[in-house]
């Protein structure tokens, strides 16, 4: 029954956003998308290239299209956006690099994703909670609530473009929940890693992790869960898992990362680029300065406070809902509703937050916040504890039904806004 | 009951309004460069016989026009606008593709009184108004391509907002409304809510 509703309700929230998209006035407030289906070799004449196909050409999307259709960076800036979605939706192109040919497979793969991260939500839920004190029904009624909202999320509107986060969404929701499969926690959060669940955290996790956070550099914040294990484990004095489980992953984790955001561009722009090229050490051929720190500040103006300005208060109210929510999940776990398993990934919300109030552009939080599923447990469990139709809904539930009906709001405006072109990226 | 309703409708209004004004603030662009030309009522009207010395963008009757330059990098580059309407404002805007990685500096205007030579032309009859732009490469490696191309687009304001988004506007309030009409009838939050009442009861 929870399947069959998740499904149904996925399905008309995509019909009705691109339902959005195909009518949606055809004139965008930036009108470089024919200059860039022209520059691609495309033809643009088809009406249902113009009226839906060309729309989703917009924004960061652009980037990740030009990977997808050369197989190639040409410049450094370029870096800022991985290869490895790139990559994917090219082998399944099986050789068809035509503009129009690789979008669709960008946007089919893109839904699919989206779905799929939909159903391993609920898996996840089921899984994070069990240890909890839910009552059965209440636990399936929390994982389909989740999975619900997290359809309705505020990145829907730009996961019907070729961006590459619901692929990170997707293998996030994977590693976690292999990692909570390979653990037993206790009610007082004290956790043991099996021996028998091994390739399940230190294989089916770490690559899933590694993936992630090389696709979408925000996901490196995952990395926090082998920390948190690690010291666990030795505080408890099991060296041996303390070993093979954390450590190993992590030490994987970081060196794939490493390897893609600092070796990779270094080989490539080292020694002639200067800036970033003088080396961490006489033959480590890694970067001393952070190279995605480089072209982030250089290219998007990304730093400390660098976006702390007045003209970019708009910007912070369209990031203000996600925010609040995102904070206030944090408190909840901690302190209303304490669940100890859910410590790791409540730090990674607060680290999370801090790199995005503080260093990013601010209202990307709405589109690659996605990946973290601690906010959307928080307003399913407030609308699970206040479901009777006769309670009155103050406090936290107002701030959630306030969020909730933000969203409703949001992802069709994100959609249009999406489509036309106009801001927010 | 009846408050709740009212602070429902309080609340919905509210968010209506928030993303109006998110929607007309956050014009925070990438590829995108924008000025505002206005001319003055006392403007001197035209001849009706305007020559072409410079590339041109003649807006003729139209309110709003959009034009394929293929402007030099690393050069000043000059776009006479022809047939602006007096005592009227129009946005002028530059759109680039992010696969040429430039940034336009020193976007701006110039009116040229009549008689007056501009770039080697001159026109002894009318006034003309030029933008100017100027493209630099900002890559590593170096942007080593001669010219980009680049549209410009010229739109009037009306109530200080470009016609061409009118259409995009009056779309958000229609569906905005159509939100706020269906969820009045088909709460979604609280059809959520209470998604497993049933169920629970029954158990």
């Amino acid at each position: 029954m929870a399947f069959r509703r998740i499904t149904t309700v996925f399905f008309i929230v995509k019909v009705i956003q691109y339902g959005l998209i195909f009518f949606s006035p055809l004139r965008a407030f930036d009108t470089s998308t024919s200059l860039f289906i022209e520059q691609l070799g495309a033809k643009n004449d088809s009406l249902i290239n113009k009226q839906f196909w060309n729309k989703l050409m917009a924004w960061d999307g652009v980037f990740y299209l030009k990977a997808m259709v050369t197989g190639k960076q040409e410049f450094e800036h370029e870096y800022a956006f991985s290869m490895e979605w790139p990559r994917f939706v090219r082998w399944l192109c099986r050789g068809n690099f035509e503009l129009y040919n690789v979008l669709k497979i960008a946007v089919a793969s893109e839904l699919a994703l989206n779905y799929i991260s939909t159903l391993l939500l609920y898996g996840l839920t089921l899984q994070t909670f069990k240890k909890n004190t839910l009552r059965t029904h209440q636990l399936r009624a929390l994982a389909e609530k989740s999975a619900l909202i997290f359809v309705l999320s505020s990145a829907t509107g730009f996961s019907t473009g070729p961006y590459s986060e619901p692929l990170s969404t997707v293998l996030t929701f994977l590693g976690i929940l292999a990692r909570e499969l390979s653990i037993k926690t206790d009610a007082l959060g004290r956790f043991e890693c099996m021996w028998t669940r091994l390739p399940l955290y230190s294989i089916v996790s770490c690559v899933a992790f590694s993936l992630a956070s090389i696709n979408r550099s925000n996901c490196v914040l995952l990395g926090l869960y082998y920390i948190w294990d690690l010291l666990w484990l030795a505080k408890s004095g099991k060296y041996a898992k303390t070993l093979m489980f954390p450590l190993v992953s992590g030490f994987s984790m970081l060196g794939a990362y490493l390897y893609h955001r600092s070796y990779v561009p270094f080989q490539d722009f080292c020694p002639q680029r200067g800036e970033y090229c003088f080396s961490l050490g006489a033959k480590l051929p890694i970067p001393m300065i952070n190279f995605y720190s480089f072209i982030q500040s250089r290219y998007w103006n990304n730093g400390f406070l660098k976006y702390w300005t007045l003209a970019n208060i708009p910007n912070f109210l369209i990031a203000l809902p996600n925010v609040v929510v995102l904070w206030y999940s944090t408190i909840y776990f901690s302190h209303q509703y304490p669940c100890r398993n859910l410590k790791p990934l409540i730090m990674i919300t607060w680290a999370f937050l801090a790199g995005v109030i503080f260093f990013a552009h601010v209202q990307i939080v709405n589109r690659i916040g996605n990946f973290l599923p601690l906010h959307v447990w928080y307003l399913a469990d407030r609308m699970n504890k206040s479901k009777k139709e006769s309670v009155k809904v103050n406090g936290d539930d107002m701030l959630v039904k306030f969020y909730f009906l933000w969203l409703i709001f949001w992802v069709p405006l994100q959609t249009i806004l999406f489509a036309t072109f106009l801001p927010p990226a | 009951m009846a408050s709740s309703k009212i602070l429902d409708r309080f609340n919905q209004t509210m968010l209506i309004q928030y993303l109006w004004l998110l929607a007309s603030l956050a014009l925070a662009l990438a590829n995108t460069e924008t000025l505002i030309i206005s001319l003055p009522a006392d403007f001197p009207p035209s001849s009706g016989q305007l020559k072409v010395t410079h590339p041109t963008i003649d807006l003729g009757n139209d309110n709003h026009r959009t034009q394929k330059f293929e402007v030099p990098v690393d050069e000043r580059y000059a776009i006479e606008l022809q047939n602006l309407k007096i005592g009227q404002s129009y946005m002028i805007k530059f759109c680039w593709t992010a696969l040429n990685p430039v940034s336009i500096e020193n976007a701006n205007y110039k009116v040229v009184p009549h008689n007056t030579p501009f770039d080697g032309t001159i026109d002894g009859e009318n006034a003309r108004v030029f933008v100017e732009l100027e493209t630099k490469g900002f890559s590593y490696p170096a942007y080593t391509a001669k010219s980009i191309p680049l549209n410009v687009s010229v739109v009037n304001l009306k109530m200080n907002i470009p016609v061409d988004l009118y259409s995009t506007i009056l779309y958000i309030l229609i569906t905005m409304i159509a939100v706020l009409l269906f969820n009045r009838r088909v709460p979604i939050y609280d059809r959520l809510r209470v998604l497993d009442l049933k169920q629970s009861l029954v158990e």
